[in-house]
């Protein structure tokens, strides 16, 4: 690997549309850059510019009552430490930025860096996914919203044109008798995912699952969704041997591969393990346990 | 040494180099530059074995800023079995050319340019692999033991006793075969030289290294000149761990500087610091054991296959792994064979703990595994079968001095709350278990080995104000070796900490010095600094005599004052005896100068008997039997030091063994691809080290037991931290869930399978 990054020209936009013209004038030779704590270890052959995004007034955590709406360029530890995630579903946002890393890096990465960068084995786009995000992305063009589930395209790929740029997460207000749990497998405390998963259940008064969504990281080229395990929750009292037999369904949902930090069929055991944790985590949660 | 209490020896005192370290200020190697100075780069072999047919450097020396190419056409300077460029390369990551030019960038780019064409020869990865007499033959030309494919010969084979007899008196025969896997030492400052030589033609080397005046031999040999033309400079050193003892790369890096002309600086990146700077070796320990019903040792014997990798440095491990099989039990029948094996494979070597810490896995995890089939306790059979004060060890004929070792078991184990916790299973959370389980060390301490009984040496210079001047020939490599020396001279010499300033290494300057290694330095240099500190304390009480009207002999130095022993208030500050001591003039620049010269001294000390540094820890985990994962929530290391010079030093030195080798425990592995002998993982990314957040409560607990071979009692404890952590982690692992893993590291993959085996 070359140590050397110098890009063939480096911009510092003030305003959004100034960061926009750019990326539409030089397209896939150029890179939004905000933390830069992917970009700049791993440079795509490609990229001849950086358009530094960090001045843009995209750093924001706010909930309009209706949306919570986090900025893009929101870092690991500003929504690690807002007071917005100390309870509720919203809150698997800071228990996930919390198990993300070191501190220096939760200083410096972002919330959209995390996202567009694409990463199979990312930490906010499983949570991201179970809370039914979306994301609001502009271009010289307008404005469009695709839901995280629509988002990511392949490792590294996203929906995102070469002239757009991510700006915002929308995350709708999740209903009474919601609770939601993320779990992040690793080798130490500082670390990528080996696997990682977060779920989302919503009860009905009387205790029967009304809606349960579970996301899983780094078991397949994007984030996924394991909609069959999900479907067998729906509408039912969630028991033991259910939360058992969900988890095995969400296992048999994954197609991992082997690498240097772990073989596809430890990946797969432990997306079961992992589906299994979350989800009763997040069935105590819900019900105020 | 004097009946008086110690006033700086034995104190927590902080480094006298911590400010300028933890606010940053601290100058390395690797933020020196020169005026003029060029970057060099290093091309290495995509191959793992193959012969250079032709290398064509003309496109590369076109380049605009490049300065120089070398390959092997101007290089092949051969130092052992490496040369600095070779036409053969033997793993991949092997130098094969390097580029010196005005910034790192464009050496970068001209190494692409060089075109070199390649034969690419078979290679043989695993060390049983290459002992097969069909195996493909790294070095032809070493001494190989005939039909053993790349066994280095010769073979390490000896013992005490007859150990056929003692499996035939044996109740039980256990046998067993152990792996360790390459851990890499992960210095924060990688390896990294400037060379300039100046018109006289003499070189001068600034260099990160834990062995300067070894680096100057390896350069005087390399570059075929006189030592006194050779002057190597060690400025503050980001750590070592045994990765730091000169390298070829240091007579390229001259080369280059030669070449050009001008100053060259040679630093590797993180990647080739992980691949070439010789990392611990695979290790393969075949382990049969004869024992009788009630626990007592009848033979031990060990086979140990060491992966040398593609260069010899790790030949010494196999050689010396033997001492850890005979020096800590009673056993009258022990044979040990050291194989010690070429492969295609990154090079190993020296790492804190040397020869000591693989073998010590499989031995300790053997004996954990005895002890239980046995029904024994593992501490009381340690206690039964460990090594008595008096006898004599095999390895060396010498009598053992086994103080200490006892009490180290007995206070860890109570400690971690041993008898209370020992074989409970205990449940938690519903799929987590906990355990607890233990090991022994045992180590060098330099005089084990007759080559290790180098002298270490120290000289003082005295100012006329008082202050002090040490010269030491060991550098500091953040272990603290230049405090500990100060407290000493201060100590001895009655001054305080402050007065005396320790110069890092100028081999100009310094006295000589052997290497940091084998847990050594304190005992060699510091006994020296002591010594030589005593000179001048003896010289400095006989100008206060006639001063203050009484025999030296009963005087004393305290706090900058020399007194009368039996009248403490009569006294005289020592600036005083050494400006007094100066010819009167009426130019103060006279006297000073007569004082300056007048005291001083130079002094060697060689530590006179193998006494051995004894430790047992003791860890408590907690295994998660559903993702495999250990946890480990408590490590008690109780050691015996002999006597702690400083204690926070240590401490500190046990503690980083400690992250050091539970990552061994646990996730620390350079992994390597099985078809083509390239490092998986050489980045923090996937070479997992331990952060201070995986880091458990540490308990260390100090035996001293004044050693009559150390200075002020002081052993060497280095690397002692190192020695038990994996074998005793692996034993709370069988403690927990009752699986004993033989392979390291403990993977949850690997503890998942044998769970499910069970």
């Amino acid at each position: 690997m070359r140590k050397f990054f110098r890009p063939r020209e480096y911009f510092k936009p003030e305003t959004l549309e100034e960061a926009l013209n750019l990326l539409a004038k030089y397209g896939e030779s150029a890179r939004p850059i905000a933390g830069g704590t992917d970009l700049l270890v791993k440079k795509p052959p490609e990229v001849e510019y950086l358009i530094d995004i960090a001045s843009l007034p995209l750093d924001y955590i706010k909930n309009d009552g209706e949306y919570l709406k986090i900025g893009s360029l929101s870092t690991f530890h500003s929504i690690e430490t807002s007071s917005l995630f100390k309870e509720g579903a919203y809150r698997i946002l800071a228990e996930s930025a919390h198990d993300f890393g070191q501190a220096t890096v939760k200083n410096m990465a972002t919330i959209g860096g995390n996202v567009c960068s694409a990463v199979p084995s990312a930490d906010f786009p499983p949570v991201l996914m179970v809370l039914d995000a979306k994301a609001k992305i502009v271009s010289l063009a307008g404005e469009r919203i695709v839901s995280m589930e629509e988002f990511f395209a392949g490792v590294r790929k996203t929906v995102l044109r070469s002239d757009e740029l991510l700006v915002e997460f929308q995350i709708p207000k999740p209903p009474p008798h919601t609770g939601a749990a993320f779990y992040k497998l690793g080798r130490t405390s500082v670390d990528i995912a080996l696997v990682n998963a977060a779920a989302r259940i919503t009860l009905r008064s009387d205790g029967v699952c009304e809606d349960a969504r579970i996301a899983l990281g780094a078991v397949a080229p994007t984030p996924i969704r394991a909609k069959g395990a999900e479907k067998l929750l729906r509408k039912k009292e969630i028991d033991e041997a259910l939360v058992e037999e969900a988890s095995q369904t969400a296992s048999e949902e994954t197609k991992p591969i082997s690498d240097v930090r772990s073989s596809a069929e430890y990946r797969k055991e432990m997306s079961k393990v992992l589906v299994k944790r979350v989800l009763q985590k997040s069935l105590k949660r819900a019900k105020g346990e | 040494m004097s009946e008086k209490e110690l006033s700086v020896v034995g104190k927590p005192l902080p480094k006298i180099d911590a400010y300028e370290k933890a606010v940053g200020k601290a100058r390395y190697t690797v933020d020196l530059n020169l005026p003029g100075m060029l970057h060099a780069k290093i091309l290495r072999s995509p191959y793992a074995h193959a012969r250079i047919l032709k290398i064509d450097t003309s496109k590369a020396e076109r380049l605009p800023g490049v300065k120089a190419v070398l390959s092997h056409k101007e290089a092949r300077i051969i130092l052992g079995d490496e040369a600095v460029l070779d036409d053969k390369v033997r793993y991949v990551g092997d130098k094969v050319a390097a580029v010196a030019a005005t910034s790192e960038e464009a050496a970068e780019e001209a190494l692409e340019l060089i075109e070199v064409k390649y034969e690419v020869l078979p290679a043989v990865f695993d060390p049983e692999e290459a002992m097969k007499p069909e195996a493909p033959i790294i070095h032809p030309d070493v001494p190989l033991v005939k039909g053993k494919g790349n066994l280095r010969d010769p073979v390490f084979d000896y013992g005490v006793g007859d150990v056929e007899k003692g499996f035939k008196e044996a109740d039980y025969v256990f046998e067993n075969r152990y792996t360790t896997q390459r851990q890499a030492h992960c210095c924060l400052e990688p390896d990294v030289g400037i060379a300039s030589w100046d018109p006289s033609g003499k070189l001068t080397y600034w260099t990160s290294v834990q062995g300067a005046f070894i680096v100057r031999g390896i350069l005087a040999r390399g570059l075929n000149m006189p030592e006194n033309m050779i002057r190597v400079i060690v400025p503050p050193v980001g750590g070592g761990f045994g990765a730091k003892y000169g390298r070829l790369e240091d007579v390229l890096c001259a080369l280059l500087a030669k070449k050009t002309g001008r100053p060259v600086k040679l630093e590797c990146s993180r990647e080739e610091e992980f691949v070439t700077t010789r990392v611990r070796s695979y290790s393969v320990f075949w382990t049969k054991t004869g024992v009788k019903k009630d626990g007592t040792f009848t033979a031990r014997y060990v086979r140990a296959i060491i992966d040398m990798g593609a260069y010899a440095y790790g030949i010494y491990m196999a050689q010396r792994a033997g001492a850890w099989l005979i020096t800590p039990y009673s056993c009258p029948n022990c044979r040990y064979e050291g194989y010690a094996v070429y492969t295609n494979t990154p090079s190993s070597g020296a790492f804190r703990g040397f020869s000591s810490v693989p073998i010590h896995f499989a031995l300790e995890s053997e004996i954990n595994r005895i002890a239980e089939e046995l029904g024994i306790d593992p501490l009381e059979f340690r206690m039964k079968n460990r090594r008595k004060t008096g006898e004599i060890n095999p390895y060396n004929n010498v009598p053992i001095d086994a103080k200490g070792f006892d009490e180290c078991m007995v206070k860890g184990a109570e400690r971690i709350g041993w008898r209370r916790k020992r074989g409970r299973r205990e449940k938690v959370e519903g799929v987590k278990r906990r355990g607890v389980g233990m090991a022994i060390s045992v180590h060098f301490a330099p005089a084990l080995h007759p080559d290790m009984l180098v002298p270490g040496v120290a000289e003082i210079n005295v100012n006329a104000d008082g202050t002090i001047h040490l010269l030491i020939g060991v550098t500091d490599i953040g272990q603290g070796i230049n405090t500990t020396c100060a407290q000493i001279a201060a100590e001895e010499l009655g001054v305080r900490l402050e007065d005396v300033t320790v110069s890092n290494i100028d081999t100009d300057v310094n006295p000589w010095g052997w290497l940091v290694a084998a847990s050594s330095t304190l005992m060699q240099t510091g006994g020296a600094v002591r010594a030589a500190a005593a000179k001048v304390k003896k010289q400095l009480f006989e100008h206060a005599a006639k001063m203050l009207e009484v025999p030296p002999e009963e005087l004393e130095a305290k706090d900058r004052r020399i007194y009368v022993k039996k009248e403490s208030e009569r006294g005289i500050e020592i600036s005083d005896v050494i400006r007094q001591a100066g010819a009167p003039s009426i130019s103060p620049y006279f006297v000073d100068a007569k004082a300056a010269y007048t005291f001083g001294a130079k002094a060697t000390y060689t530590v006179p008997m193998y006494i051995p540094p004894w430790g047992a820890q003791f860890a408590e985990i907690e295994v998660d039997t559903e993702t495999g994962q250990v946890k480990v929530l408590r490590l008690v290391a109780a050691h015996d030091v002999g006597k702690a010079i400083n204690v926070s030093i240590v401490e500190g030195q046990i503690e980083g063994s400690l992250q050091n080798s539970i990552g061994y425990a646990l996730t620390e592995e350079l992994m390597l691809d099985k078809t083509t002998g390239q490092v998986l993982n050489p980045d923090f990314l996937d070479y997992k080290i331990l952060h201070t957040t995986d880091m458990p409560k540490i308990d260390v607990i100090l035996v001293e037991t004044n050693s009559p071979a150390g200075v002020f009692g002081a052993k060497g404890v280095g690397e002692m931290g190192h020695i038990p952590t994996a074998a005793a982690i692996a034993d709370a692992v069988y403690d927990a869930v009752g699986v004993r893993i033989k392979e390291l590291p403990l993977t949850p993959e690997k503890i998942l399978k044998a769970l499910r085996e069970r």
